[in-house]
């Protein structure tokens, strides 16, 4: 797929990627759990990536949607509705719909205007759902939620092994819808409108529509990850919704690369693990760590851990 | 009362500040049309194409074309009329490859752009015209290349190709041959020649050669006027013309112009 020139890497080293993601729950039975909760920030990463990198639409409030799906699927199962895989398709449509009433406002910007706009939006329900206690539990956050088995055989359990087949089960479907989507005449004039939204505009493109349905699909994933994120813990807080999860989000995304959709899958679990491992080391610097890893990668690597990785494999089969 | 020329102008009118840069233009072109827009530099060529396509809104006056009047319409909208214009500064998509860049364009044209579920490779039909528009220009073999990484004439040819590729009944070329090597004008000229013949060309170009060998009629436009308009023979050989743009050196020329102005 030639859009992902930057960022290429072929199927067999994403072959690596999945072998590895599974692999990974037999190696460290252990960090089930953790393991978990990196699938469903990579499948937030996932869904801001496709936003950032293929639609170029630049976001600090991404937070929001996958707050609010987390929220949905939490208030759902707290009304009674627990089955967990419709809970996770009602937040996203909830997500998605939401976001297409935003985009057709905040979608006629971009750049720097575009990230204002998204952030002070993304404070604002912030401190909304931290008023509205009824709804989100405040500073409490939701508790007591419970769920029933997934397909109604497989029970939750406390060592997180579902969690985490669950986690990358929904990854792997969203990865493969996001990999048609951009694969697919409406995945090119996304990168048209990426590269010169005039001209798109001048080949009789609704660029604006088009980039609204593109956001409104990024939204949709940003809440099924929430929702999972919900089901996996069986609680919700109000960091979902922070400020801080959408600049982490934005961090993992630029890591890894913003020219393929393996930039999230590799941004975040290098971001999520390199804190984890450093937190251990020493829970006061490990920003520090992050820091310099970023600007690491920034400077010396081109596209981030994915461009870097496809010049290596490019490298290998031109030698 | 609609007209059912391919395009007409009526009584174009444009300032910025205090320059009028366009003033009070008609202009008519029938079906099959083609119409050399020639002018010295700051006519207001480009603005007029600009007012044209929708990129800028006049002052007063309508833009029509098959008698749908098209002056309140979008820059996309227009294009889904078929008028379609190209750009004087190469305006592509830089990091996409040569066939991408016309894929879109026949992507668009063919209303298959909103697909979210089928892949790119499915669409044979699709494909296959790119590939007849990029053979016209013969730039097949650079199909896979991004365009940043063509020279700057093959980036001109790119440019024509997208817009050949959204099969225009209205095509506004804004200096077609600029930075296109001699050698590669002509496989301009013999694309261009292609166009079905139904279709309305109105060409802004200083090459005079090419005008001559393209276009059967001219309108001169001298500061945001038309000076003469008519068939390309009538219009070359009348007097003011010769005064005012070809004829005379440049020092002459200028005066030539205030004078008229």
């Amino acid at each position: 797929m030639k859009l992902e020139k930057t960022g290429f890497l072929s199927d067999r080293v994403g072959m690596i990627w999945w072998l590895t993601a599974l692999a990974a729950y037999f190696i460290f039975p252990d960090y089930r759990g953790f393991g978990a909760s990196v699938l469903v920030m990579t499948l937030f990463a996932l869904s801001f990536g496709l936003a950032l990198g293929f639609a170029g639409i630049i976001s600090l409030g991404h937070a929001m949607y996958f707050g609010v799906g987390a929220y949905v699927a939490g208030r759902l199962a707290l009304a009674g509705w627990q089955e967990p895989i419709s809970g996770v398709l009602i937040a996203g449509f909830v997500t998605g719909v939401m976001a297409i009433g935003i985009g057709f406002v905040i979608l006629r910007l971009n750049g720097l205007p575009l990230l204002m706009v998204t952030m002070a939006l993304s404070v604002i329900v912030f401190e909304a759902a931290n008023k509205a206690t009824g709804i989100t539990g405040g500073d409490d956050g939701l508790v007591g939620i419970s769920f029933k088995p997934v397909l109604g055989i497989f029970n939750w359990t406390l060592d997180g092994h579902l969690q985490y087949l669950y986690a990358l089960a929904w990854l792997a479907l969203v990865f493969f819808i996001a990999r048609r989507v951009i694969s697919s005449p409406y995945g090119l004039s996304m990168a048209g409108i990426r590269e010169n939204p005039l001209r798109m505009r001048l080949l009789g493109a609704p660029v604006l529509r088009r980039l609204v349905v593109m956001y409104s699909l990024c939204a949709a994933f940003a809440g099924i990850a929430g929702a999972i994120l919900t089901q996996n813990t069986a609680f919700v807080g109000l960091q979902v919704l922070s400020l801080e999860t959408s600049v982490d989000v934005l961090v993992m995304v630029v890591l890894g690369g913003t020219f393929s959709l393996y930039g999230a899958l590799l941004g975040a679990p290098v971001y999520l693990i390199v804190k984890y491992v450093t937190q251990q080391w020493n829970p006061f610097y490990w920003m520090l760590v992050i820091g310099v890893l970023l600007m690491g990668v920034t400077f010396f690597f081109k596209g981030g851990i994915s461009g870097w990785l496809t010049r290596i494999f490019q490298m290998d089969r031109t030698e | 009362m609609t007209s059912m020329l391919a395009l007409e102008l009526r009584g174009l009118t444009k300032t910025f500040g205090g320059l009028q840069v366009t003033h009070d233009v008609h202009l008519g072109l029938a079906s099959g049309a083609r119409h050399a827009l020639i002018g010295p530099n700051g006519a207001g060529k480009s603005t007029l194409v600009g007012l044209v396509s929708g990129a800028i809104e006049p002052d007063s006056g309508q833009v029509l074309s098959f008698g749908h009047d098209l002056t309140r319409l979008s820059l996309q909208d227009r294009v889904k009329m078929g008028l379609v214009r190209s750009f004087q500064i190469t305006s592509l998509f830089p990091k996409l490859t040569v066939l991408e860049n016309v894929q879109l364009a026949v992507n668009e044209n063919t209303g298959v752009a909103d697909q979210l579920w089928i892949g790119m490779k499915d669409l044979v039909e699709q494909r296959e015209r790119c590939l007849e528009v990029l053979a016209e220009l013969q730039i097949v073999e650079q199909q896979d290349v991004p365009v940043e990484n063509l020279s700057y004439g093959k980036q001109r040819l790119v440019e024509i190709a997208i817009v050949l590729a959204l099969k225009p009944r209205v095509l506004l070329l804004d200096e077609p041959a600029a930075g296109i090597p001699s050698t590669e004008t002509d496989l301009l000229l013999t694309a261009l020649h292609k166009l079905p013949s139904e279709t309305a060309i109105l060409m802004i170009e200083h090459d005079m050669k090419l005008v001559r060998e393209f276009c059967t009629e001219v309108t001169v436009l001298v500061s945001g006027k038309v000076l003469a308009s008519g068939q390309s023979e009538d219009v070359m050989n009348s007097q003011t013309v010769r005064d005012v743009y070809l004829g005379r050196s440049g020092h002459e020329r200028f005066k030539g112009v205030q004078e008229h102005v």
